[in-house]
């Protein structure tokens, strides 16, 4: 597989503009941000003519505009794939877009990891997450790689953790934490994470060490997080400290109101869905 | 003014992107051009509701089809065989004219009928059509005198409230029912010319999302000045929105959001034991903009997410949750600058079953 040298040698930005250019475009966002909006795509047009249609040959243009060369037949079906797949993303056709995935696997191993974010947000398919998550991992044994946002480690580590094994969950979680707050201090590492390991301590019965992760999620976290406090409601809960516990799930219940009073009515993590009347009724209890 | 001149402009730059065909002459262009129809997508037509009138004077005239609605008046000209309206200029092999139809061929194609001028009296066509009940093949109209105008489609039985008004062109009178039951001025239908208007019998020439042609509406019924529109629980506020314009799936529910629907899923849901399928019910919904839930549709696939039939009792449990025990939805709203505004949107929700009990929900 032949990765077009103008995409790796920081042509990425002007390419990812050449809307006029679907390879160049697709390619390049593919490529340098994952986390593509699939509105940005959607097209009933454009799916149908990658259906009924291969793409055209490989084009090479002008030196501001250049962006990729396809080079073989391969690449150019690969594209297609990943193509198909954002639209059927936004459509919200899951199922297709995972079967373009992971035919998009088998040509580019790469592309696993694409393939198991489908599975882990969209379709919530933990054990085929990790199937593609480790397949992508082993690409390169000594590296942690990331999507820009998180590591693969943490990514594996939700998975094992929504399919019950919260000891598994907190080694891969604490891979990711471990390898950047050692290199440059813990204040760099993104409060979800601390909180996800919490989460899994809570589910292992160690509440001290929940409440260690919670403390640092809360600096980390730019605002006063509704998450972090419920959880640490949840760790004094545990730690035998009921006062505590529900002066704080107040205290939560306060930090989401405000955030409503601010437009933010959804949960601040996916991953980790902490809803209003989850607080609400913890507090009741 | 200026969002009239910044739609103008942008209905002149959606058409504006290169294609090949064959350009009419200036002399062709001249005359008056209705709007039949836009292609928005594969499968998404649109309604056109324009009227351009081109003059051997350079100017054009162009109009949204609807009383009230001030025309605006810029130049054109044709240079090297391009044309230029305003300061919007077309290539010249984007305009097509096949006998008295003008296609734009662009993007988003647009089909333009020349416009043949029918006189009619429109106090005389108002007396004729209000407080009657109109069928067409597939339409049953209710036209009320007020304004209001109540469409029954037959083959789905669904009713929905928008408005009617008869639009004066040159001597001609169309008939352009617009707006929803939210807002009284968006979303035009198809504009008709009313060719004929007898007491029993209306001749109407248009286009109707299918085909251009004569149409004959059947009078059926007269209205009661105290009847008015009853329509379904629920309608769409943007009637032509394609599924890509709808917001992205959007997921708030009043009473809690996903965590009261997992309680009440956990309360409701019974399991059903001796099924040992497993795999997901997808429920696809639209979420109006005021927040009444509808159209529903239901998908389910296996654990390897191939189309599956499951078991009726999982299935009828959830579809009744669904759509009769969850209710209190919050209409979407814009992103950015635009979040006083509510839209329609498109709604998942997931169940993944196995061994007969729901086992996770998700959007």
């Amino acid at each position: 597989m032949v990765i077009p040298s103008a995409l790796e040698s920081g042509q990425a930005k002007s390419a990812a503009q050449s809307f006029n250019d679907p390879l160049s475009h697709y390619a390049a966002k593919l490529r340098n941000n994952r986390n593509l909006e699939p509105n940005e795509l959607h097209s009933r047009r454009r799916l149908v003519q990658l259906e009924r249609e291969p793409l055209r040959p490989s084009r090479r243009r002008g030196p501001n505009r250049t962006i990729v060369e396809v080079r073989d037949s391969t690449e150019m079906r690969l594209i297609n794939l990943l193509e198909r797949s954002f639209h059927y993303l936004s459509d919200q056709n899951y199922e297709q877009a995972v079967a373009a995935l992971e035919q998009a696997a088998q040509l580019n191993p790469k592309e696993h990891f694409h393939a198991a974010r489908t599975y882990l947000r969209a379709l919530h398919d933990y054990p085929r997450a990790l199937h593609h998550l480790n397949a992508y991992d082993a690409l390169t044994p000594d590296f942690d790689d990331s999507d820009g946002l998180f590591p693969v480690s943490y990514l594996k580590g939700l998975c094992y953790r929504n399919m019950g094994n919260h000891a598994e969950a907190v080694r891969q979680f604490s891979i990711g934490i471990d390898s950047l707050a050692l290199k440059h201090g813990s204040e760099w590492v993104n409060y979800k994470q601390y909180v996800s390991r919490a989460v899994s301590y809570l589910a292992l019965q160690q509440p001290d060490k929940a409440l260690d992760d919670l403390v640092i999620a809360a600096k980390n976290c730019p605002n006063f997080s509704p998450l972090v406090t419920y959880y640490k409601a949840k760790a004094f809960e545990q730690q035998g400290r009921p006062d505590e516990a529900k002066r704080t799930y107040q205290d939560a219940l306060f930090f989401w109101q405000a955030n409503r009073v601010k437009g933010i009515g959804q949960p601040e993590d996916q991953y980790n869905p902490v809803f209003e009347d989850d607080i609400d009724n913890a507090s009741k209890q | 003014m200026k969002r009239k001149h910044n739609q103008l402009l942008i209905f002149l730059l959606l058409v504006s992107v290169r294609s090949i065909a064959q350009s009419p002459t200036p002399a062709q262009l001249v005359g008056t051009w209705i709007g039949e129809s836009t292609e928005v997508d594969i499968g998404w037509v649109r309604p056109l509701p324009w009227r351009m009138t081109f003059r051997a004077d350079s100017t054009v005239e162009i109009a949204l089809m609807a009383n009230g609605e001030r025309p605006k008046t810029v130049r054109w000209q044709v240079k090297d065989r391009a044309v230029q309206i305003d300061t919007v200029q077309f290539g010249a092999a984007q305009w097509t004219l096949r006998g008295d139809q003008l296609h734009i061929n662009a993007w988003q194609p647009q089909r333009y009928r020349r416009f043949t001028d029918v006189p009619m009296d429109s106090a005389t066509v108002r007396k004729a059509i209000s407080s009657r009940t109109w069928s067409t093949d597939s339409l049953i109209y209710n036209l009320f005198d007020d304004g209001s105008v109540c469409l029954k489609n037959e083959r789905t039985g669904n009713t929905t409230l928008h408005y009617w008004q008869l639009v004066p062109v040159e001597s001609s009178i169309f008939l352009v029912i617009r707006g929803t039951h939210e807002n009284p001025v968006n979303f035009s239908h198809f504009p008709l010319q009313i060719t004929q208007a007898g007491s029993n019998m209306l001749t109407v020439r248009g286009w109707n999302g299918k085909r251009w042609g004569e149409f004959g509406f059947v009078r059926t019924g007269n209205l009661k000045p105290d009847d008015h529109c009853r329509t379904n629980d629920f309608q769409l506020c943007n009637t032509f929105l394609p599924p890509g314009d709808q917001k992205y799936p959007y997921y708030e529910y009043k009473k809690g959001r996903l965590g009261a629907i997992r309680r009440l899923v956990a309360r409701e849901f019974v399991p059903v034991s001796g099924v040992t399928q497993a795999g997901l019910v997808r429920f696809r919904f639209v979420v109006n903009c005021e927040g009444k839930a509808g159209m529903f549709e239901m998908q389910t696939v296996d654990e390897n997410y191939e189309p599956c039939r499951f078991d009726t009792r999982l299935t009828d449990q959830l579809r009744r949750i669904v759509q009769e025990r969850i209710t209190e939805w919050e209409p979407g709203k814009g992103t950015g600058n635009d979040t006083n505004n509510t839209y329609d949107t498109v709604c998942l929700l997931t169940f993944r079953l196995k061994d007969g009990q729901v086992a996770e929900i998700f959007p």
